[in-house]
């Protein structure tokens, strides 16, 4: 029996040292980056983690940060909310990193918000764009290199003003992303003096995939333009169901969620969008030298073009490692501090970034979209105009 | 608000459709076998997949597709049986320990099925022109589904009450061991059930795939409704089963109607038949069961 204890003790303490050192003063600068490699955003998170992965070397080949190497600590919340917080705690309490880029989603940066200001560790989202984070308590803790949906919402708004739209029907996802763009159009519309009136809201499930009463509810209620918030999976299904339903007579937007080649996978889908989607919307990085020099960068490592989201990513890590740099010390709420200075007027690939007080682009450039079908019969999305406000 | 109720009806019998092949077999598994089998889903996944190989990588069509993913994935189904839950039954195995090995055996199908084919979603091709009929709109897909599944479902009835081996799986049904003394071999019984839910399982899995996609969790994303329609039914109740598939469709669309109209959102669709499902089991647990028993 002693023996058996005097054995635990001795387990026990070969590991005191282990927790003792814990994070302490590493060789390098630890940067924790949680995005979705696996799930329904997988590819696009793959994308984005090569994106910061690309950034890291090019910081580490030109020295690194205050003279130390810095190390991308990647996990992968599986597309999940709730994992994304269970992968922000682990990063913070294991490997001891006080500033990270992520969550990927709306709703995973919702769900790690308070528990990052609650420790000061900085946080820098790449992709949220649900105008509620701007809202919340811990929102000063949550910077965001992509603009927030307040802007593609108004983006949205001029669309349906200029087509002379009055009855609005909308189609969402049940979430912060889907629920917030609709709110901003509803929003911006409002501000804009519309005449029009906001028919329907309709906050579906995406995993549910039987959308027809949804549709056709949305027929019944008559409304000359529907907004479509969805993913590339569910938004198939949408707009698939929606031909067989014989929605493709009314005027349709999408937006950044349902933007890309993988939609064009199930032809009732790809026919509908190039009959029935006016207008879609998406922040768009300028081509600026910035954009191009990273863009050629990243295609020569990767063999592709960089995807959505990538060129946020990219910035996110370049400023964290120019605000540790200029704060001088591995610190949350100092780099926080140099973040808002360096966020300035800053040149960034995706564009020119100027973070508001609670770390906000102030601005944002955003593409509108169309689907066409060409010579061969192959869907492709084409840029109709760039605005930027 | 204006609503289309004849459409909501109709949409209810596609959603009831799918339930009602899928449940079938899960229903009747489950009361000749004593435990809930999880696996199910993965045999509504691999039916889709085979489904989209005979009709879309072999491009032999739709019928060719229903009739080879119903025997293939019978014969998994059969062997599923066969080969792990008759041995573990067979060493005592309690419900819990079947229904844990029944997971087990759904992850393994379901990763396996990932990896031979992709996690990455897959499409069929064609393309069901959309046409209005009276105040409906309908697709060639639709029309198919809903024919298949009540053709099916009355095949089915015809062979439980006219041959003699639906007369056994129904003596087996009611009273295994007085079954057993009258001489019907019960182990084959259960084997054919196992092989025709299966069967089921994989067309419900072709016309959930054709209507949606496929992928790795097809079947799993839709067999929470399926085990609360063979629950409503009555576990083990052909009939049951059948009349519960369209009254949790039927629960499901009125649910989007109701919710849209009270500005909820449709995520809580599913809260619907589940309520249903709840009070039927405080107030009254047969009484369906009991409307659509066969004597």
């Amino acid at each position: 029996m002693v023996k058996k204890l005097l054995m635990v003790i001795a387990v026990l303490a070969l590991l005191i040292p282990a927790v003792g050192c814990g994070p302490g003063p590493a060789e390098t600068i630890k940067i924790g980056c949680v995005l979705s490699t696996t799930g329904l955003l997988g590819p696009m998170g793959e994308d984005m983690m090569d994106s910061a992965r690309l950034a890291v070397e090019e910081v580490n080949a030109a020295g690194g940060v205050l003279g130390k190497q810095i190390e991308l600590v990647e996990e992968d919340d599986a597309t999940e909310a709730a994992k994304c917080l269970d992968r922000v705690k682990k990063l913070v309490e294991i490997d001891g990193v006080k500033i990270l880029v992520g969550g990927m989603t709306s709703g995973a940066t919702m769900a790690s918000g308070p528990y990052v200001s609650g420790q000061e560790v900085l946080m820098v989202s790449p992709s949220a764009t649900s105008p509620e984070i701007s809202v919340q308590e811990w929102t000063s803790w949550v910077f965001r290199t992509t603009p927030s949906d307040a802007f593609q919402g108004r983006v949205l708004a001029q669309v349906v003003l200029d087509g002379g739209f009055t009855r609005l029907a909308t189609m969402v996802q049940d979430n912060p992303y889907g629920v917030g763009l609709e709110g901003a159009l509803v929003e911006a519309l409002e501000e804009a003096g519309w005449q029009g009136e906001h028919i329907l809201s309709i906050h579906f499930d995406q995993t549910k995939m039987d959308y027809r009463t949804e549709l056709g509810q949305i027929k019944d209620s008559n409304p000359d333009v529907i907004l479509a918030v969805t993913y590339c999976d569910d938004g198939i299904i949408v707009f698939k169901q929606a031909l067989e339903m014989g929605l493709d007579e009314i005027a349709w937007l999408g937006c950044d969620g349902n933007y890309g080649p993988g939609m064009f996978e199930e032809p009732s889908c790809a026919e509908f969008m190039e009959t029935a989607i006016i207008a879609g919307t998406r922040a768009a990085g300028p081509s600026g030298t910035v954009y191009d020099e990273f863009a050629a960068a990243y295609e020569a490592a990767f063999g592709e073009v960089p995807s959505v989201y990538c060129d946020t990513t990219y910035d996110a890590i370049k400023l964290i490692a120019q605000a540790i740099e200029q704060a001088g010390v591995y610190d949350g709420a100092a780099v926080k501090d140099a973040l808002l200075q360096i966020g300035q007027d800053y040149e960034g690939a995706s564009g020119t970034i100027t973070f508001n007080e609670i770390g906000d682009r102030v601005s944002g450039t955003f593409e509108i979209w169309k689907v066409e079908k060409d010579e061969q019969g192959v869907y492709h999305n084409v840029q109709v105009e760039l605005i930027t406000v | 608000m204006t609503v289309n109720w004849a459409q909501i009806l109709f949409n209810s019998v596609i959603t009831g459709s799918i339930y009602l092949l899928g449940a079938v077999g899960l229903s009747v598994t489950y009361g000749l076998s004593g435990f809930p089998n999880f696996a199910h889903a993965e045999f509504i996944t691999l039916g889709a997949f085979i489904g989209y190989f005979v009709a879309e990588q072999l491009g032999l069509g739709l019928p060719a597709a229903l009739i080879v993913a119903f025997l293939v994935t019978g014969i998994v189904g059969f062997l599923c049986y066969r080969g792990v839950f008759q041995p573990l039954a067979k060493r005592g195995a309690s419900i819990i320990h079947l229904m844990v090995a029944s997971i087990a055996l759904g992850f393994i199908l379901r990763y396996s099925i990932g990896a031979a084919w992709s996690w990455h979603p897959l499409y069929f091709t064609t393309t069901w022109s959309a046409f209005d009929v009276g105040p409906l709109r309908v697709t060639g897909l639709w029309l198919w589904l809903i024919f298949v599944a009540v053709g099916l479902a009355f095949i089915m009835h015809l062979i439980l009450t006219r041959t003699k081996i639906g007369k056994a799986i129904r003596a087996t049904s009611s009273n295994p061991e007085l079954a057993l003394a009258s001489g019907i071999n019960i182990d084959r019984v259960i084997w054919i059930t196992w092989f025709v839910g299966g069967g089921l399982a994989a067309i419900a899995g072709i016309f959930r795939g054709a209507d949606t996609q496929i992928w790795p969790m097809t079947g799993w994303d839709i067999i929470l409704p399926m085990f609360a329609v063979a629950i409503l039914g009555g576990i083990g109740n052909f009939y049951g089963a059948i009349a519960a598939a369209f009254v949790i469709g039927l629960a499901e669309n009125v649910g989007v109607v109701a919710l849209i109209a009270v500005g909820l959102s449709t995520e809580y669709r599913m809260a619907i038949p589940f309520l249903i499902l709840i009070i039927t089991l405080i107030v009254k647990p047969q009484w369906l069961a009991m409307l659509f028993r066969r004597a």
